[in-house]
C-alpha cells in the first residue's frame, strides 16, 4: 500500500522532473520476475531497475532491520509487513528494508538526500524540483 | 567518500535482466534515484 502511495506521486512530479532535463528512476530489490510484474501492473511511465542484494541499499546508508525501529508501534508494523511480505512473494523484496531518495546532477554531485524512517515516509515532491533547480541555477551562475 | 561516489559502480538489474552501472545513470543527466522498500 505504501508502495503504491509512493509510485502514484512520482507519478505526479515525473513530467515536472524531465521538464528541467533530469530522469527519474526507481531501484527495488525483488527478483527480475518480481520487478517486470510491478512495473507492468503500475505500468510505470519511468525506469524500474533492482538490487537483489541490497548492496546499493547498504552502500546508500538506508535503514535495514527491525532493530533500528524502537517505538513498539513501529515495530507492529514492521512485524505486520514481515509476516505480509514472506507470506505473499518472498521474491518481492526486503521486508525490513526501508527506502530513501537521492537527487544526483549530472557526472555525480549530491543535490539532495532522504533517508526513510519507516513506511510511508518520503520527501515531498516540491524538494526533489528545488534540489534540481537549484543545481540548475549553480550551473548558470558559472 | 560521499554517497554518491559509493554508489557509482554498484551493479543494478534492468527488468530485462541487463546489468547497469548505477553511476551511468546520471551520467548524461541528473537523476533522481528513488529506492522502494519493495514491490508490490
Amino acid at each position: 500500500v505504501f508502495c503504491q502511495q509512493q509510485v502514484a506521486q512520482l507519478r505526479d512530479v515525473v513530467d515536472e522532473i524531465r521538464g528541467r532535463g533530469a530522469e527519474l528512476v526507481l531501484v527495488g530489490n525483488g527478483g527480475v520476475e518480481r520487478a517486470r510484474a510491478f512495473r507492468d501492473k503500475q505500468k510505470l511511465p519511468f525506469p524500474l531497475y533492482t538490487d537483489p542484494s541490497l548492496e546499493s541499499y547498504r552502500l546508500a546508508g538506508l535503514r535495514h532491520g527491525l532493530g533500528s525501529l524502537m517505538s513498539p508501534r513501529v515495530a507492529l508494523h514492521a512485524v505486520a509487513a514481515l509476516r505480509q511480505g514472506f507470506r505473499q512473494h518472498r521474491t518481492q523484496g526486503d521486508p525490513v528494508q526501508q527506502g530513501g531518495v537521492f537527487v544526483i546532477a549530472k557526472g555525480g554531485g549530491l543535490l539532495y538526500q532522504y533517508v526513510s524512517r519507516e513506511a510511508g515516509d518520503h520527501p515531498d515532491n516540491a524538494d526533489l524540483l528545488r534540489a534540481l533547480d537549484e543545481d540548475a541555477a549553480s550551473r548558470n551562475r558559472t | 567518500m560521499n554517497v554518491v561516489d559509493r554508489l557509482r559502480d554498484v551493479e543494478v538489474q534492468g527488468t530485462d535482466g541487463q546489468k547497469v552501472r548505477l553511476g551511468s545513470l546520471w551520467q548524461e543527466q541528473p537523476s533522481v534515484l528513488v529506492f522502494v522498500r519493495h514491490f508490490g
